[in-house]
């Protein structure tokens, strides 16, 4: 008798191990997201193969890039965010592609891919160990998206089990919006300058 | 529960212990047979043992000698960054093993990489237009080659300026691996 009741109650343990170990059982993409590294602009930042430093945030109405003396301007219904950094790789020669904005509602934006020659962009910069280089990071915005935003920065859109940064962009209320970005294209190939009016 | 009841007879004993000893070599064998193909990719996309061929001196690598021509190391006025661009050259031995795809990276004590520039920056381009005219070891295959032919390339890299020894690292996909060192 004392043998059929320790027989049943061990069933039952297993079932309720089993079944518990089911319930907790993380997904697939749980398992496999993106490991955070998180901060705020000025931190320094280490991923697995690049290093970056997001050392301002700027909110303008319009961004100009300006070649020689011509002018192409950019404007927009919401708002520009542009994020000005400091990168660098860590071992090996890398490019940085991937970069949003996480609003407040959860909404990701991703870079703006209004600019196909401006220069200085995170994601057409090649990053090299110990050579750290100045890059821009522009989003297009809702207004009502841009306070208690994060920067999310990885390596590739989707990041399996690699580092991916988050950066608390911080922007004071009431918004201070500027009225024009300027980037002006230097005279080597790849040099540029960032202005703000 | 019935196991229990019912005691095993020595035969069943032991057929039991050998089934459990047999699984100890079959579930191994298993793994090894289904990924052996997935290590094989795996292993021929990695460098893992080096060919070095010492300063002034060549190497047989991919079916072809190698040897390092000459570094130079330029300066680009308002850059922080120093341009090196590395001449090399190799004899074709066996023209099938040395049309493959090319990587290379520059490397230095710190084992931190370099890979090479898409185009040859302005000033390599001034100073060294010989170098930046020869075609790229990736591009040097994509050409017939045939037994005999020496191959000259050359490769540009941007590295910090405090960079201090370096050693030109060569992998063909033919040989890996295996890769070459050029000191």
């Amino acid at each position: 008798m004392i043998r059929v009741i320790a027989s049943i109650s061990g069933l039952v343990l297993a079932v309720g191990i089993l079944y518990a170990l089911q319930q907790t059982k993380p997904g697939y993409a749980d398992i496999t997201k993106p490991i955070a590294v998180h901060g705020t602009i000025g931190d320094r930042l280490m991923a697995r193969n690049f290093e970056l430093t997001a050392t301002k945030v700027t909110l303008a109405q319009r961004i100009v890039l300006r070649t020689g003396t011509k002018e192409q301007v950019f404007e927009t219904t919401g708002l520009w965010a542009v994020v000005e950094a400091k990168a660098a790789a860590r071992h090996e020669s890398v490019t940085v592609i991937a970069a949003s904005w996480r609003g407040p509602s959860g909404s990701r934006y991703a870079m703006s891919q209004r600019f196909s020659t401006m220069p200085g962009l995170l994601p057409s910069e090649r990053l090299e160990p110990g050579l750290p280089r100045n890059v821009l990071m522009l989003f297009e915005l809702p207004e009502n998206q841009v306070k208690d935003a994060t920067i999310l920065v990885s390596r590739t859109p989707f990041a399996p089990i690699d580092n991916e940064l988050h950066i608390k962009a911080n922007v004071p209320i009431p918004l201070f919006v500027r009225n024009v970005a300027r980037v002006t294209r230097g005279s080597t190939a790849g040099d540029w300058r960032l202005e703000i009016q | 529960m019935m196991a229990t009841l019912i005691p095993p007879t020595p035969k069943e004993r032991r057929a039991f212990r050998l089934n459990a000893l047999a699984l100890l070599v079959a579930v191994p064998l298993a793994v090894a047979v289904g990924s052996y193909e997935d290590v094989m990719e795996w292993r021929s996309a990695q460098e893992l043992n080096a060919i070095v061929a010492a300063p002034n001196k060549s190497a047989i690598y991919a079916g072809a000698e190698w040897r390092m021509e000459r570094v130079h190391r330029l300066n680009e006025p308002g850059s922080a960054a120093l341009v090196v661009i590395v001449e090399f050259e190799a004899t074709v031995k066996d023209p099938a093993a040395f049309a493959a795809a090319c990587n290379v990276a520059l490397t230095d004590a710190s084992k931190r990489r370099w890979k090479p520039q898409l185009l040859t920056p302005s000033i390599g381009r001034r100073v060294r237009p010989e170098a930046a005219e020869r075609p790229r070891c990736g591009s040097a295959s994509l050409k017939p080659v045939k037994a005999g032919d020496t191959i000259k390339m050359a490769e540009s890299f941007l590295t910090p300026p405090d960079i201090g020894d370096i050693d030109l690292i060569v992998s063909l996909s033919t040989a890996r691996p295996t890769y070459l060192v050029l000191d």
